[in-house]
């Protein structure tokens, strides 16, 4: 059981560390949180849905096709959605992007209805046996390829000279510029790769929670409270901190009641902000200038 | 090299700049004197197009008007600020944020050979260039601010108070080192409070009150001038 419940609580995790690692993504370069990540990925699910019994793609082909494509439109939204209203207060943006939420939300729900569907996995269901305990492959297929989008994503950001340039950024906007950094480029290609990564989370999750309109709420609340565990400002620790909400999750309604899952989710992000608003990795609290 | 033109700017309804003339010369080394809040970050700003304040006049940089530029397009021309209070990105190393001054450029062989060459005018960041800046002293990243300036191989290097916050010892350092830098064929402006020592390397001077140059010449007439002597100097200090 304990083992089961590890793997299935870090499958778990790994969706929601997609998503909050998309939210971190966007906050670090522009300082804004983008309530739409979610429907985003919801939208997008539907789109892959389409691709796969409309357009009859194999899914892995899907599984390619799909973040591209959930990229080109976080990449086309930036372009005439925030762009715009980037000088202006974060506020602003902030407001917007609830906006998006709910267009993206209805779009989805006026196009594809309000019925839930059943979305097929890349894994099989059949749970295996390793070493004694009964392991799900969809659960390990999920981590793997949460692992394969977090190891692209770290050889972009360490060692390509765009990622240094974004983290630049995120550190010193000022400084960043003063070498010739393009700020609303960066803005850009935040919102792209979050789209992408997006995308993938949402691919991920439909198979276990039905693909439907309102699928991405819960995940995306979890993906908050993750994200805030680890800081806001930092992916790694946006991914540790989703992998302990999943797992303190799974094993919550494991070992007592599957009832108060979103409830939880919820009271770890009012604890953090209470008593630890900096996230429980942070060192210190660096201010920006 | 550069000029600027009747430069005005104004932040709101304060007026930082109100109507400086300005030129650098190609080789020379010209200092900026003025006490804190005169304007003078604030032109370095409007130069390099990075100062949030409203801008009015004209600025040429090799003949070429480049008022109203980003600063990504200034940058390319060939100008690099080293900002005040040095601006190191500080969760990098110190490789990093000197390669992040060549951003702009492509050329990986002359970035790797630039890169030696940094770490050969200062020798103590060759030892710490897997460092994080933030766990740097004043001095040192002081020297990864000026390193990461010329990393962009700048034609005009502009520097905004190098010697603020650091002892005397280094703040002869640095000036020495701007002589150096200059005499490799980098033209200089230089901010300072620090007078004296400003004067001391550079060929020409400029002093700014309220947003105005109100005094200008050769570092050696600025220097034996009574007024700049007891407003700059600290009186006869010489």
């Amino acid at each position: 059981m304990l083992a089961q419940l590890i793997v299935s609580g870090l499958a778990l995790g790994s969706v929601y560390a997609l998503l909050g690692l998309a939210l971190v993504l966007i906050h670090k370069a522009t300082d804004i949180v983008n309530f739409a990540q979610g429907e985003m990925a919801m939208f997008m699910t539907f789109v892959a849905f389409v691709m796969i019994t409309q357009l009859e793609l194999p899914l892995p082909l899907v599984f390619v096709v799909a973040p591209l494509l959930g990229a080109a439109l976080a990449a086309v939204t930036e372009r005439i959605v925030m762009r715009p209203i980037s000088d202006g207060p974060p506020v602003n943006a902030l407001i917007v992007t609830i906006g998006l939420w709910i267009v993206f939300n209805h779009t989805a729900g006026w196009i594809w209805g309000y019925d839930p569907y059943r979305f097929p996995s890349l894994f099989p269901a059949d749970p295996v046996e390793i070493v004694g305990a009964r392991i799900s492959p969809n659960s390990l297929g999920i981590i793997a390829v949460a692992l394969a989008v977090m190891a692209g994503l770290y050889v972009f950001f360490e060692y390509t000279r765009e990622g240094t340039a974004m983290r630049a950024a995120s550190m010193n906007r000022r400084a960043a510029q003063l070498m010739g950094v393009n700020i609303k480029r960066v803005a850009f290609l935040s919102w792209t790769l979050a789209g992408g990564v997006g995308t993938v989370c949402g691919l991920l999750v439909a198979p276990i929670i039905f693909l439907d309109f309102e699928m991405m709420v819960s995940v995306l609340l979890k993906a908050f409270a993750g994200a805030i565990l680890g800081g806001f400002n930092s992916l790694p620790g946006a991914v540790i901190g989703c992998m302990l909400i999943g797992i303190a999750e799974t094993f919550f309604g494991g070992y007592v009641s599957t009832a108060f899952k979103d409830t939880f989710a919820f009271l770890v992000i009012v604890l953090v902000l209470m008593f630890r608003p900096s996230g429980l990795f942070s060192r210190t609290a660096v201010k920006k200038v | 090299m550069l000029e600027c033109v009747d430069l005005t700017a104004r932040y709101g309804g304060i007026q930082a700049l109100a109507g400086v003339n300005l030129t650098v010369a190609a080789g020379e080394v010209v200092c900026l004197l003025g006490a804190n809040g005169a304007g003078k970050s604030t032109l370095l700003g409007a130069i390099t197009s990075s100062a949030p304040a409203r801008i009015g006049g004209v600025i040429r940089f090799q003949g070429q008007e480049i008022t109203g530029w980003s600063t990504e397009a200034i940058v390319r021309a060939g100008i690099a600020l080293v900002p005040e209070g040095r601006q190191l990105f500080p969760e990098l190393t110190v490789e990093e944020n000197l390669r992040m001054g060549a951003y702009l450029r492509r050329d990986r062989d002359a970035i790797a050979h630039d890169l030696e060459s940094m770490f050969e005018l200062f020798p103590r960041l060759r030892e710490r260039r897997g460092q994080i800046a933030a766990t740097l002293s004043g001095g040192e990243q002081q020297m990864v601010a000026i390193g990461r300036a010329l990393m962009s191989r700048p034609k005009l290097l502009l520097l905004d108070e190098p010697s603020l916050g650091l002892a005397p010892l280094l703040v002869r350092e640095i000036m020495s080192l701007i002589r150096t830098i200059n005499a490799k064929g980098t033209t200089v402006l230089l901010v300072e409070q620090n007078a004296h020592q400003a004067l001391q390397v550079s060929d020409r001077g400029y002093v700014i009150e309220k947003g105005r140059i109100v005094g200008a010449g050769s570092a050696a007439q600025l220097l034996s001038d009574p007024q700049i002597v007891n407003a700059y100097l600290g009186g006869a200090t010489t």
